[in-house]
């Protein structure tokens, strides 16, 4: 009896040894990359939203003409839309937590002129080039060595000249 | 069979049990966050080409939002009388949630949340 009463024990313990070791870690993983992939997407849909916004604030059939000239005003009025949208303050801060910090690493016109292949496809006409990187605050820290984790958004935008 | 083994088996289970409602729990709200911005990121597609919310579109759109069993849905955006083109105008939708959630003790509790959508946008329709 005394034997059958620690196999019980032991296999309790076993079974709570592997929730909590091989279980939960991954419920969890799969659980903060799906929070993740939602607060991307809501990035994402912002920037497009907010980038196509910028495109029909500006005059293109004048700009057009000084492509340098209106790259200046489509980040502006890039960066002031992803502020709304995204209810942001003017440092980028965010009121809710979603994430813990949202930067602009690269805004550029990729087309310079001349048709240019670009990661395999080619850009003919002027092509806005973004890449955004938030920074989440890991929720589960047992299996990953940072505190944060990256996630980098990148896009690039045609521009929408009928030329 | 053994009831040591019975026991055993049962105390598994319903831990199994526990984590599965807890993690099932902590979904749910960002299930309904994910369906909150689809729909309403739909409509704002629509507001753009439209150039401004009329009366059809916004009834259409709060029921689809109390479908999804949001409550206290407030729907801002200047209707299309209001907007020329090429104005700028802001779509803004909040809603709140109840949804039952774990505290920090694991004792499930209802609380209430609140959802925000906010988009600016500049009319593409030619109304006036």
């Amino acid at each position: 009896m005394n034997n059958k009463g620690n196999s019980s024990i032991s296999a309790i313990i076993l079974m709570m040894l592997i929730m909590l070791l091989i279980i939960l870690p991954i419920v969890s993983m799969v659980f903060e990359n799906y929070y993740i992939s939602i607060i991307t997407r809501e990035v994402v849909d912002a920037s497009y939203s907010a980038m196509t916004s910028s495109f029909d604030n500006i005059n293109i059939g004048i700009s057009t003409r000084n492509r340098l000239s209106y790259s200046f005003d489509i980040e502006e009025n890039f960066l002031e839309f992803l502020k709304i949208n995204l209810n942001l303050s003017k440092d980028f801060e965010t009121s809710n937590q979603r994430f813990k910090e949202l930067e602009i690493i690269e805004f550029t016109n990729l087309y310079l002129g001349e048709a240019d292949e670009i990661n395999g496809s080619v850009a003919r006409r002027d092509t806005i080039h973004i890449l955004m990187r938030i920074k989440f605050e890991s929720m589960f820290l047992m299996l990953s060595s940072s505190e944060e984790r990256i996630v980098n958004i990148h896009f690039d935008y045609e521009v929408p000249i009928d030329n | 069979m053994e009831i040591s083994n019975i026991i055993t088996f049962f105390i598994v289970l319903i831990l199994i049990l526990f984590i599965f409602v807890v993690m099932i729990n902590f979904i749910i709200p960002f299930k309904f966050k994910s369906d909150f911005d689809d729909i309403s990121s739909s409509y704002h597609n629509l507001v753009q080409l439209e150039g401004g919310m009329d009366d059809d579109i916004r009834l259409e759109f709060e029921n689809e939002l109390l479908n999804l069993g949001m409550d206290e849905i407030v729907i801002d955006c200047k209707s299309v009388d209001e907007v020329r083109y090429g104005e700028k105008f802001v779509l803004y939708v909040s809603a709140i949630m109840e949804v039952k959630t774990p505290n920090k003790y694991l004792i499930f509790e209802k609380k209430k949340e609140k959802l925000e959508f906010r988009r600016v946008s500049f009319s593409k329709k030619l109304v006036n």
